[in-house]
């Protein structure tokens, strides 16, 4: 399904703070999933009706609500979780398929972005700057105290190519 | 970071499910689990990569950096205080996305957790299909499915206090999991000093 794949980098997205492109990929997949609200009426009135809480799995299976349902239920509710802020808090900066994001402080810089379709995984200490990063697939995370910020970024992208 | 697993295994049967089964069973599993645990100690030690962790720590619920330390400073005790419910949540969600990834090769792009969603109380914090990873597949004895997992953490060994959360996973698994899926409670334990991962499987 698609909407794992959209709500997987959207998790990214909003971990780097990019809201905006996180809100739209989680907007594809409420119109995706858009009748899940009768699985989740329905579902609640199972519980409602159900003494213990226990017994609730069994109820549901009986009433027809699998568990590709519920799957289902919970990616529309994360989908509308993420589709609710609209606007960056950082500013992003976008380089080909890599998006990266600095929080700073007057200790430290840290990095994290987003590659899309890396794949591999790679730790190094960072020659442009004091400290290190890590590239796992799509995810990229750098932490340094001192250097010229697009430099390191260069030299992190350089470094990905697999 | 050295990690101390204990896999304990339990047939879906074992759990109530209906009006003829009783809560008592829930309590007395749960104790049965824990008192295996004390008592068989671990099965398997793995090396966790801390940087793995730190990727992990990508899909948690909470906004907390810096795991890999926190990680460090729960493993060493009290520091004088305790950490917060979410820390320790976020520790824990950690972990167990961390060893699935180590121990089972699970590709991130799969992970799409949860946690966040979960007060919905028919969901687990991640779903893995079962039928992509061969490791997962000896492991289980399946060919295909899709394993539900739950991740937690305690900050104190307090055996009540645990018993009861594991039956509280249990159910919520169970809405979920039942009739023909897989499911994994992975409580990140300290105990006796030494870092502890009671992995719990649910099998149909």
């Amino acid at each position: 399904m698609s909407c794992i794949e959209n709500l997987h980098k959207a998790y990214i997205l909003t971990w780097i703070g990019d809201y905006e492109t996180a809100s739209k990929l989680a907007k594809e997949c409420l119109q995706l999933l858009s009748d899940s609200k009768q699985i989740r009426k329905k579902i609640r009135e199972i519980v409602i009706n159900t003494d213990r809480n226990y017994e609730i799995a069994k109820k549901l299976r009986e009433e027809g609500i699998t568990t590709t349902d519920l799957i289902q239920l919970a990616l529309y509710n994360l989908a509308r979780k993420f589709s609710i802020r609209q606007e960056n808090i950082v500013e992003i900066i976008e380089r080909n398929n890599i998006k990266v994001s600095i929080i700073k402080n007057s200790l430290t810089n840290e990095l994290r972005g987003y590659c899309e379709g890396c794949k591999g995984y790679k730790y190094s200490l960072l020659k442009k700057g004091n400290g290190y990063f890590i590239v796992y697939n799509e995810i990229i995370y750098a932490e340094f105290s001192e250097g010229d910020i697009n430099e390191i970024i260069e030299e992190i992208i350089k470094s990905i190519k697999f | 970071m050295n990690l101390k697993i204990s896999w304990i295994e339990i047939n879906q049967e074992l759990l109530p499910h209906s009006d003829l089964d009783s809560e008592d069973d829930l309590n007395t599993i749960s104790n049965e689990i824990l008192e295996a645990f004390e008592v068989g100690g671990y099965s398997e030690e793995v090396q966790l990569d801390e940087k793995i962790i730190l990727v992990a720590s990508t899909f948690t619920s909470k906004l907390i950096g810096d795991i890999p330390k926190i990680i460090k400073i729960y493993e060493l005790g009290r520091w004088g205080k305790l950490f917060s419910g979410d820390t320790i949540a976020v520790i824990g969600e950690s972990i167990t996305y961390a060893l699935l990834i180590q121990l089972f090769n699970i590709d991130i792009a799969d992970l799409v957790p949860f946690r966040n969603v979960k007060y919905l109380g028919t969901i687990s914090d991640l779903a893995i299909n079962i039928e992509k990873y061969d490791k997962l597949k000896k492991f289980l004895g399946a060919d295909k499915g899709i394993l539900f997992v739950n991740a937690r953490a305690t900050m104190i060994y307090k055996r009540s206090y645990i018993a009861k959360r594991i039956a509280e996973s249990l159910t919520a698994i169970e809405n979920v999991r039942y009739p023909d899926n897989y499911g994994l409670i992975s409580y990140v334990i300290k105990y006796n000093q030494e870092l502890y991962d009671l992995c719990i499987i649910v099998k149909p």
